[in-house]
């Protein structure tokens, strides 16, 4: 058992208003810069809708992630995109890389004209000039331009996970009365099994061992858009000015200094939960190689319960640090994923192993079935679940690779809690049904009231469990401090700036 | 960092230990015993034998030396597929035009006509007295051959094989990812149509 | 004299500044290096020109670098004449395949605004060398045939005493003006390397053929 630590991440889609204050506390602090500017390591997608690049999910276009060979013996792992002898034949053009025009060309508006133009019959305007060119441009689209739903017939309609879909379940599903939508965070996931790292040429990916970090060497990347490709979630961007490609850092210095990351900090809606979570790495493989509907179930077997005193032991002998084990006992997203496994990944069945999770929104399936606009529901919510066939059928599709009774799952304990927390606090709920929501759930009423406290009412150190790092003292190791004295302690010397 | 700096001091032996491969193979190809050509002897011409000396300037027989074969450089009347060098002068009606005396100068590097570009290489790789003969007579007996020109071929070839290769990338890389949104509102908007 | 200066000394300085220059530039600043691509602005045309351009441009390279360091193999590979035109051919085929793709990089180039947003002046020379460099190269091939043979017997020596630190230009001094531009170019592109995106050659990654697929680094490796 080799146990290591990985900083993860669970979202609370119930509670996502779809603000995107996280999308802008992200732009501000890293991609506000030429060539960054189409970047969004922190997005919010509309779904259903084709989200960011324009229809990512669609595998069979963009060709991110794993498959697993078809073969009934022992079938192994690869990249979708090419193997390692076509990686080097499709350096000179990427066959697999999208364009700027499927993310959307970055503009700005033309202010100057306000000011100097000269006296006339009109008003002046301020027209919109790309961000690349500096030419003035048609906008034709932009990092949400589906936001709820927003040209639903091109956008919504055209939802990859909605293909499996006949016409008519289509139209239902966009029909008055039934129409749901949800908004999905997007950042990172710092998988376990990063495509990304597997099909960079040069290397330059790697996964920080102490905290599961995912980043690329600004030094070693030589532009060869691999990763671009190869990420199935399209959360590496190549940025067009330097030549390199860039990505969600998770705000490694803010959680170095025991801050969450800057998105986590701005969100409003509380949606977010941080913490690590220990695994064992040499499950790694085996997890990768299950079918579809059991790579949830494998996921969370591979991550190990910090209580376990065996867990412990094998920490302690894989050099996972105590601090580490304590964060990983108090941790948010340990409870979210294994212990109530309400929270699922998104995408599964790509097998990069994601570690960030989401917590179905219920309100879809509660919506869908309401009828006439009434709302006696708390109790008929199990019955109601079962008419929500649509709604729980693209989660599925969307967080558990197919698997409908790992949604189910997850969505009965949400309701059962609602029922419970119903009786408790409006009384409209007798004892009785309380009890049989929450046996119907399988689960106690301390569980009930744990999911209740964490979800609705959690503090900021509750949600956040950073484990302490010790940079410093690492790095004190590295370089005598003696020896160094006299020079700058800042890192690189020069801006970044484009290679000549 | 201490990383990083291991690394490129790999990069660096990597690259040292290229140059060094680059010197040691390139040291090896300089020819290492040099002999000095003799002219052939007026009974050595004599006896010389034009079909030898067109095999020898076609290169189907190697010069002893290992000289390159005169086709690299120049044609003879209508010789192989796709005719001979263009770098140097055509020698169809070089026989008549040159004394023996003087052929047989250029080919041994002994005479007063030079070549500044032969002399160096058929210096390294001399040609034998019975091999200058030989030339000789396959010139000799060659003036008033037509000259055939087959440039049209090597362009046409050379232009129809780039189209080839064009279209096989074409083909390997047919399903390239192309403007996903573009087609996906096109489409669209041509179905609410 | 002039001789000397084109085919003894600039080679030397040339390569001097070639190799010096660009493990400097990896030494100093890691970070310029990188292939600049413009794929993720324009990909249509970029698909022709680059492929055309590198899968033409590569082997021909490397041909020209075998007939450097492995003469002996290179003359074996044409030793009839229809070899000789065989092997010349596919030269021939890969040349053109380069000339149409820097062709159509510099019409992209051109053309496309938001290309020439991210075009720096280096880019342009190196782009309108490359072209006269292959463009010359071409000329060689198609008008001074057949290089496969005359290759080995002029370039390749002048190319081992360089290497060997004999230099004797007599070899190449008298072939004609086009190949002397094109020996010319050939090192100033050399030259150019380290002031230019041209690095990108120098980390072409091979290493990824047998590299494993996931990296994890420690910041510390701790002791076991």
């Amino acid at each position: 058992m080799k146990v290591r630590s990985q900083v993860s991440m669970v979202f609370h889609l119930d509670k996502c208003i779809g603000c995107h204050t996280c999308s802008i506390a992200c732009k501000n602090i890293w991609t506000d810069r030429p060539g960054a500017e189409y970047m969004w390591w922190n997005n919010v997608e509309t779904k259903p809708g084709v989200g960011f690049p324009t229809q990512w999910e669609d595998q069979d276009k963009y060709h991110g992630g794993w498959e697993l060979e078809d073969k009934p013996k022992n079938p192994q792992l690869k990249l979708k995109l090419q193997n390692r002898l076509q990686t080097l034949g499709n350096l000179f053009s990427n066959p697999a890389m999208p364009t700027m025009d499927d993310y959307y060309e970055p503009w700005t508006y033309n202010y100057g004209d306000l000011f100097n133009a000269p006296l006339g019959e009109d008003q002046p305007t301020a027209r919109p000039i790309s961000r690349v060119d500096g030419k003035p441009i048609e906008i034709e689209s932009g990092p949400n331009w589906d936001d709820d739903l927003g040209g639903s017939n091109i956008y919504a309609m055209n939802d990859p996970l909605l293909q499996n879909m006949s016409e008519d379940e289509k139209l239902r599903l966009f029909s008055i009365e039934q129409l749901f939508y949800f908004y999905m965070p997007r950042i990172c996931n710092h998988c376990l099994n990063a495509a990304c790292v597997a099909a960079c040429p040069s290397g330059a990916i790697y996964k920080r061992a102490e905290d599961g970090v995912v980043l690329i060497n600004q030094d070693k990347c030589r532009g060869w858009r691999m990763c671009v490709s190869a990420c199935p979630y399209k959360k590496t961007y190549y940025n067009w000015s330097t030549g390199k490609s860039e990505k969600c850092i998770l705000c490694y210095p803010r959680l170095e200094t025991g801050q969450p990351p800057a998105c986590f900090h701005s969100c409003v809606g509380r949606i977010r939960y941080l913490g690590a979570l220990l695994y064992d790495a040499d499950q790694i493989p085996d997890a990768t190689r299950v079918p579809d509907d059991q790579l949830v179930q494998r996921q969370r077997e591979m991550i190990l319960n910090p209580h376990d005193p065996e867990v412990i032991a094998a920490a302690k002998a894989s050099g996972v640090p105590d601090r580490v084990i304590v964060a990983a006992q108090n941790s948010p997203v340990y409870r979210y994923v294994k212990e109530w496994e309400l929270a699922l990944p998104l995408h599964p069945e790509y097998r990069t192993l994601p570690m960030l999770f989401y917590v179905p929104p219920l309100l879809p399936v509660i919506n869908s079935t309401q009828e006439n606009g009434t709302q006696r529901v708390e109790t008929e919510l199990f019955t109601s679940l079962d008419k929500a066939r649509m709604p729980v059928r693209y989660m599925s599709l969307t967080l558990a690779a197919g698997n409908d009774e790992e949604v189910l799952k997850s969505y009965r304990k949400m309701i059962a809690v609602r029922i419970f927390k119903r009786h408790e606090t409006v009384g409209d709920v007798t004892a009785e049904e309380a009890a049989a929501a929450l046996a119907e759930a399988n689960m106690t009423a301390e569980e009930a009231e744990a999911i209740y406290r964490l979800t609705s009412i959690p503090t900021y150190q509750e949600r956040f469990v950073i484990p302490p790092y010790s940079r410093e003292g690492d790095i004190e190791e590295i370089y005598d401090p003696q020896q160094r004295k006299a020079e700058a302690g800042f890192g690189r010397q020069q801006a970044p700036q484009r290679g000549l | 960092m201490i990383n990083s700096s291991i690394q490129i001091n790999k990069q660096i032996f990597r690259l040292a230990l290229g140059a060094l491969m680059f010197l040691v193979v390139g040291c090896g190809a300089i020819p290492k015993d040099r002999q000095t050509a003799n002219p052939a002897s007026i009974k050595e011409i004599a006896e010389g034998d034009a079909v030898n000396g067109q095999k020898l300037f076609m290169g189907y027989a190697h010069f002893e030396n290992e000289g390159p074969p005169c086709m690299g450089c120049h044609s003879v009347g209508d010789n192989g597929l796709l005719g001979g060098g263009a770098l140097g002068p055509n020698l169809t009606n070089t026989a008549v035009e040159k004394t023996d005396d003087d052929i047989i100068g250029l080919l041994s590097n002994t005479g007063i006509v030079i070549s500044p570009v032969m002399r160096p290489i058929y210096t390294d790789f001399p040609l034998t007295p019975k091999e200058q003969a030989d030339l000789l007579a396959f010139m000799k007996a060659s003036v008033g051959e037509p000259e055939v020109d087959k440039e049209f071929w090597i362009y046409g070839i050379s232009f129809a094989g780039v189209l080839g290769a064009a279209l096989a990338l074409g083909f390997v890389y047919r399903n390239r990812l192309r403007s996903v949104r573009r087609i996906l509102v096109r489409e669209a908007e041509k179905e609410l149509q | 004299m002039l001789d000397v200066l084109l085919f003894v000394v600039f080679p030397y300085v040339a390569l001097a500044i070639g190799i010096v220059g660009t493990i400097y530039r990896y030494l100093t600043n890691q970070y310029s290096f990188t292939s600049l691509s413009s794929q993720f602005l324009e990909s249509d045309l970029q698909f022709w020109s680059s492929t055309l351009w590198h899968y033409g441009i590569l082997p021909t390279t490397v041909i020209h670098i075998a007939g450097f360091t492995l003469p002996k193999v290179m003359a074996a590979l044409h030793s009839t004449p229809e070899l000789l035109y065989l092997s010349e051919l596919a030269g021939k085929v890969l040349g053109v395949m380069a000339l149409v793709g820097v062709a159509i990089m510099l019409y992209r180039r051109l053309s496309n605004t938001k290309i020439r947003a991210v075009t720096s002046p280096v880019d342009w020379i190196i782009l309108a060398l490359l072209f006269g460099q292959v463009f010359f190269g071409l000329i060689l091939a198609f008008a001074y045939r057949w290089g496969a043979t005359w290759f080995i017997h002029t370039a390749t020596p002048w190319m081992v005493s360089l290497a060997s630190f004999q230099p004797s230009p007599q070899y190449v001094t008298a072939l004609p003006l086009a190949h002397k531009v094109h020996f010319f170019t050939g090192f100033v592109l050399f030259a150019l390397m380290p002031f230019s995106r041209l690095v990108h050659l120098a980390t072409f990654p091979v290493g990824y053929l047998w590299r494993r697929f996931q990296l994890v680094i420690w910041t510390r490796k701790k002791v076991a």
